[in-house]
């Protein structure tokens, strides 16, 4: 707190030495804050125990103030206490994010905390996901300078966020950007090509790490980790072609099991679009690329990196049951895409068309062998095992085919339907060692009817079923909406198919929103199902929980 | 052109000297043995290592091996409580994970501390760091911060003597607390009763470790059964308060039907109430055999 006060005091010194300069009455202070709100009440069926709070928090508020080229901002963060799902050593209250920054001609510099992303962010990438909890912004210094036109150049060192403090570790990193046709100037008719390239290191002191089987073999651990990555993206009338490849030095660590073999990881895609088709195809490597500011911790915290999962993430609940999270250590994933309208105006694509979406997406192991005859594979203390990074191994993590059509009937009148098969790998990916693959048909249906300028509803039905895990679900949901100001939800989730009929239970949900301009209150009772989010392929579980919610947004 | 040639050698150098500076590379052996100091001196240093796991926790039984492995290497310099608590520790209602090794004071021990929380396995050397939030440590990181508390200023020395009637399943454990330098602390004393060699089905997802998914005839040790005086303790220490050179304190306890007086410890540790870090610790078979 005091280091907080400390900031704020320098940043005001810094304002007031500009009031000669420039009227501090012309900056725009802008902001917004959310609280979400959960009153639990016990429900040992469903697996919702007590919470001796009753009731749990989560609200923050973002103020920023801009003058010119120069920018402030903090965020207050308030967790009394964290609603379940969330860590709880977020517990408290205060202000852990706070900046400047200005630009003055070809610099930008930014004090303070901030998010940054080299590339895809395989080398380097803080981001906040509030949905998740998670944050790992940068607490340091950035300097982003543009020498030329084309050129970017970024150098960034600082410790991460952990919850109210900083992680033990120093991250440092250089990332260059070069966008050739801007730099050479006469390249009309040419691809447009831009290149790039980071280097980030980490700093972390050694500690007393035993491994073997006595426990009694110290570990010898490299104190500065780094990574460095080369990028390339071709861009040429509509196709688009780029690619990236990170290589990691050795970096033991609690995710891998303190191995000591590098790490690297392959991103490549390739696309096609033109008016009423666009066409993608990825594929990804990823061997051992988990790199933390903390290399005893395994959770969601303190990521200097970030593995993007090659995967759709579904929007419907159903779908999104069984969600893929990115395995660190290994795996070799494909995705492709086909977007595809047809035509208004055609005899199947009526006055406004068919929208047609068409995805695929597979994960699969990575094909590992021992290092020699004695070490088993994933020793702590060795290098830990081979593989053959372009080997896609039988070993299936995900896979998941979809189809989704979109149609306008009329001005009135548009409707939805989708239907994903997947294959989820539920002892890897949840740890549920031992239970079989879980092979799952969902079908979506969702219509939407104006019935008068403004008012509509929403109907949505869906339905999954697997032989595995939980069984079959189904649900089915109702909105109102009477804009501009209130809508209205009912929902209802039913395990209709869970083996044990003492388990067949039904999660029904009412909300109510109401949004007065830029302030959105919504209330809603009911129950939640146990279940997990994830974004970009990180992960939060969620208990169950049976209650009222409230959540309540507002910006200025 | 001149200033992009100065420009791009300055951008040269900057990612040499960084190179050059940020990575270390660890040629093979990748470890050495170490000694370990199995020594005990007069005011001994001892460390608690609470260790939070559960029945269906598959990365549980890897961690076991870590505090199994550090405990035959430190001898009693170390203590292992085994709490059960949070969802791994849960009952199923049939089926193999049937039993119940959760008690009050490991439910409100794991409630305030946050630590199944965040998931399981994961633990705490001496509670140490409760408030910046560091307190949670990955079974990685328990050797570590084990011997890092082994160095640290011996303030208190506990030790106890048991008394075991079979007939009426009853305990008396007197627990004394000398105090080595002044502690101008507020302190209380907890005392708990914990079970060794309970044979149960635990899940595990190491084939190295053991059968996968199950090991039916896991072996789950120092398992808290619960506590003996209170969950947070008894007041031993006010601050502005003078300490006494000892102070001795008597307690009883019924063990119940289940448990295994022989397999049983008494485990005794002064904390800082207001910190929750554990001063020192000591523990004490129920039934001292020859």
């Amino acid at each position: 707190m005091r280091k907080f006060y400390v900031a704020v005091c320098a940043v005001i010194l810094s304002l007031s030495g500009m009031v000669s300069a420039q009227d501090l009455t012309q900056g725009k202070i802008s902001g917004n804050l959310q609280l979400d709100a959960q009153v639990y009440r016990p429900d040992s069926a469903i697996g919702a125990f007590e919470v001796s709070e009753r009731m749990l928090m989560n609200s923050f508020a973002n103020i920023h103030y801009s003058l010119g080229s120069f920018n402030a901002g903090l965020r207050f963060e308030s967790y009394l206490n964290p609603i379940q799902g969330f860590d709880k050593r977020y517990k408290g209250t205060g202000v852990p994010f706070w900046f400047a920054s200005w630009e003055k001609e070809s610099f930008a510099i930014t004090v303070g905390h901030f998010y940054e992303q080299f590339g895809s962010g395989m080398a380097l990438r803080s981001y906040e996901e509030r949905n998740l909890g998670y944050d790992n912004a940068i607490k340091g210094a950035r300097v982003i300078f543009r020498p030329y036109q084309g050129i970017v150049l970024k150098a960034l060192i600082g410790n991460q966020r952990f919850f109210w403090e900083s992680g033990p570790g120093i991250v440092r990193g250089i990332d260059g950007d070069f966008a050739l046709n801007d730099i050479f100037k006469e390249t009309t008719g040419l691809p447009r090509v831009t290149i790039g390239g980071s280097f980030v290191s980490k700093f972390e002191p050694s500690s007393q790490i035993l491994v073997g089987e006595n426990g009694d073999e110290l570990l010898i651990l490299p104190e500065n980790v780094a990574a460095m990555s080369g990028r390339v993206n071709v861009n040429h009338k509509g196709f688009n072609v780029e690619g990236e490849y990170v290589y990691k030095y050795n970096d033991p660590s609690a995710v891998n099991n303190f191995i000591y073999k590098n790490g690297q990881s392959l991103l490549v895609q390739a696309s096609y679009s033109t008016k009423g088709l666009g066409v993608i195809l990825s594929g990804k490597v990823t061997d051992n690329m988990s790199f933390k500011s903390k290399r005893t911790e395994k959770g969601n915290v303190l990521d200097i990196n970030y593995l993007p999962a090659l995967t759709r993430q579904h929007a419907y609940t159903l779908s999104a049951m069984y969600p893929y999270a990115t395995q660190p250590n290994g795996e070799f994933a494909i995705q492709s895409q086909v977007n595809y309208k047809i035509p208004k105006g055609s005899m199947l694509g009526g006055k406004y068309g068919i929208d047609i979406a068409v995805n695929f997406s597979r994960i699969t192991e990575l094909s590992r062998k021992p290092v020699n005859a004695t070490t088993p594979i994933g020793e702590g203390g060795t290098l830990g095992y081979k593989t053959d990074f372009f080997k896609m191994s039988d070993s299936p993590y995900f896979q998941d085919f979809n189809i989704e059509l979109q149609h306008k009937f009329n001005s009135d009148f548009k409707a939805l339907v989708s239907w994903v098969n997947l294959k989820y790998n539920i002892d890897v990916i949840e740890g549920h060692t031992g239970d079989p693959m879980v092979n799952a048909n969902i079908l979506i249906l969702d219509a939407t009817y104006k019935f008068s300028k403004m008012n509509a509803v929403k109907g949505e039905f869906q339905h999954l079923s697997t032989k595995q895990d939980k069984g079959n679900w189904v649900q089915g949901m109702l909105e109102f909406t009477f804009a501009p100001t209130w809508f209205v939800t009912v929902v209802d989730q039913y395990n209709y198919g869970n083996d044990d009929k003492d388990r067949r239970f039904h999660f029904p949900t009412v909300a109510v929103g109401y949004t007065q301009n830029s302030n959105r209150l919504q209330i809603g009772y009911g129950k939640q199902r146990e279940g997990i989010i994830c974004v970009g392929g990180v992960c939060r579980n969620v208990p169950a929980s049976n209650g009222l919610t409230i959540t309540l947004t507002s910006s200025f | 052109m001149r200033t992009k040639n100065i420009f791009g050698l300055l951008v040269t150098l900057s990612v040499l000297a960084l190179w050059n500076i940020s990575c270390d590379k660890v040629e093979e052996p990748f470890t050495r043995k170490i000694f370990i100091d199995t020594t005990t001196q007069d005011h001994q240093k001892k460390v608690l290592l609470e260790d939070y796991t559960g029945h269906t926790c598959v990365n549980c039984p890897d961690a076991a091996i870590i505090a199994h492995n550090l405990k035959n290497n430190l001898g009693d310099k170390l203590v292992i409580i085994a709490v059960h608590a949070g969802w791994f520790s849960t009952p199923t209602p049939g089926g193999d994970f049937t039993a119940d090794f959760r008690c009050e004071t490991g439910n409100t021990w794991d409630a305030t501390f946050g630590i199944s929380n965040v998931g399981n396995p994961n633990g705490m050397v001496n509670r140490k760091n409760f408030s910046t939030a560091e307190h949670i440590l990955a079974p990685a990181a328990w050797s570590g911060a084990v011997m890092q508390a082994l160095n640290e200023e011996v303030l208190t020395d506990v030790s106890i003597s048991n008394t075991y009637t079979a007939a009426d399943r009853k305990l008396t454990t007197d627990v004394t607390v000398d105090f080595v330098e002044t502690v101008d602390k507020n302190l209380n004393l907890i005392v708990v009763l914990t079970e060794s060699g309970i044979i149960a089905p635990q899940k595990n997802n190491n084939a190295a470790t053991g059968p996968t998914p199950i090991i039916y005839d896991y072996e789950h040790n120092h398992v808290l059964r619960g506590s003996i005086n209170s969950t947070w303790g008894t007041p031993i220490a006010v601050v502005g308060t003078a300490n006494p050179a000892s102070l001795k304190k008597t307690f009883t306890y019924n063990l119940s039907a289940g448990f295994v007086a022989e397999n049983c410890h008494v485990v005794a540790f002064v904390y800082d109430t207001d910190t929750k870090e554990v001063l020192q610790v000591a523990e004490k078979e129920l039934i001292t055999t020859k």
